[in-house]
């Protein structure tokens, strides 16, 4: 009788952590989730008798298959900004200023990521040909332009946060991905 | 990475040897109770990973792992194909009690090779 109550429990609780870590904001608590998601589900298969999935799901599921994705969040979780600015005015650096803050904001609550901002001078087809970024803003005496990449899926978030929230106009362009076959060593 | 805390490693320290002889527990009563191979394998890999937490240093070459790992792939093919030729599907128990557990030994040792090299090189090479 004991068994079956822990049994339901269990199985209640496989539900409530599979819905928490589809509905969570935050990508790493997700993974958390789904941790223990496994763990629950590996004490369901020892009440059921498959002492033998049980241990395979405890150490995959919960501990391989978590460890692997918080490092793989960890990884890919910057989000790496490159700002070109043309014009020196005071009223500029204010924009930028904005802007940035803006952006380093979206990337905090939104997306749960760090932020790699640079500054730079170089002209713009050299950052798009030799240098990893996600968005590239230029900052001409006329006007702001926004670059990204068409793949990335974060851009289109970015652009209706940055149409709702910014007070000047921005222009949104979207650049083909490059390939990345070339092998690093 | 920056550095684990202090609780962490003197914790995981503790673990270790406790993980390490529970995975090798798995493999060697394989073939009479839960576990097995595989299940043994992947427990050992997982003290190598979690050790990865305290000490992010490799313990172990990776190209040497590769080679043990393809050894004992060929070990295992030729190990099952001779049984079958030599016994014809008639084992008596004791063969049978060696060639699972030789068999079990073989798997766990692959899968803990195996294991090992997939996260170590996600982690070290896999950059963006």
């Amino acid at each position: 009788m004991t068994i079956f109550i822990i049994q339901n429990i269990l199985l209640v609780l496989l539900v409530i952590f599979a819905l928490a870590a589809i509905h969570t904001h935050s990508l790493r608590h997700a993974v958390i989730y789904l941790g223990v998601y496994s763990l629950a589900s590996s004490l369901v298969y020892l009440l059921y008798g498959a002492a033998d999935v049980a241990i395979a799901e405890a150490v995959i599921g919960c501990t391989l298959s978590t460890i692997l994705f918080l490092v793989a969040l960890k990884k890919y979780q910057v989000f790496i900004l490159y700002y070109k600015i043309d014009d020196p005015s005071s009223e500029a650096q204010f924009l930028r200023r904005k802007l940035k803050q803006l952006i380093r904001r979206f990337a905090y609550e939104v997306l749960d990521f760090q932020i790699d901002t640079t500054t730079t001078k170089m002209p713009l087809a050299a950052i798009i040909n030799d240098h990893d970024f996600d968005i590239i803003i230029h900052h001409t005496p006329t006007e702001i332009i926004c670059y990204g990449i068409k793949d990335n899926y974060h851009f289109p978030d970015l652009k209706e946060y940055l149409e709702k929230n910014f007070s000047e106009p921005i222009r949104f362009l979207e650049l083909e991905e490059r390939s990345q076959d070339v092998f690093e060593d | 990475m920056n550095q684990p805390s202090k609780i962490v490693t003197n914790t995981l320290n503790l673990i270790y040897p406790v993980i390490l002889v529970f995975g090798i527990y798995v493999i060697i009563n394989g073939h009479i109770t839960p576990g097995g191979g595989f299940q043994g394998g992947a427990v050992l890999a997982g003290v190598f990973i979690i050790r990865y937490f305290t000490d992010s240093s490799l313990p172990f070459s990776l190209e040497r792992l590769n080679q043990i790992e393809k050894f004992l792939y060929l070990l295992l093919l030729t190990t099952g194909i001779l049984y079958s030729l030599i016994f014809l599907g008639n084992f008596p128990v004791a063969v049978k009690t060696f060639y699972l557990s030789l068999m079990n030994f073989l798997i766990g040792v692959k899968v803990f090779c195996g294991l090992t090299i997939i996260f170590f090189r996600f982690i070290l090479f896999e950059a963006k």
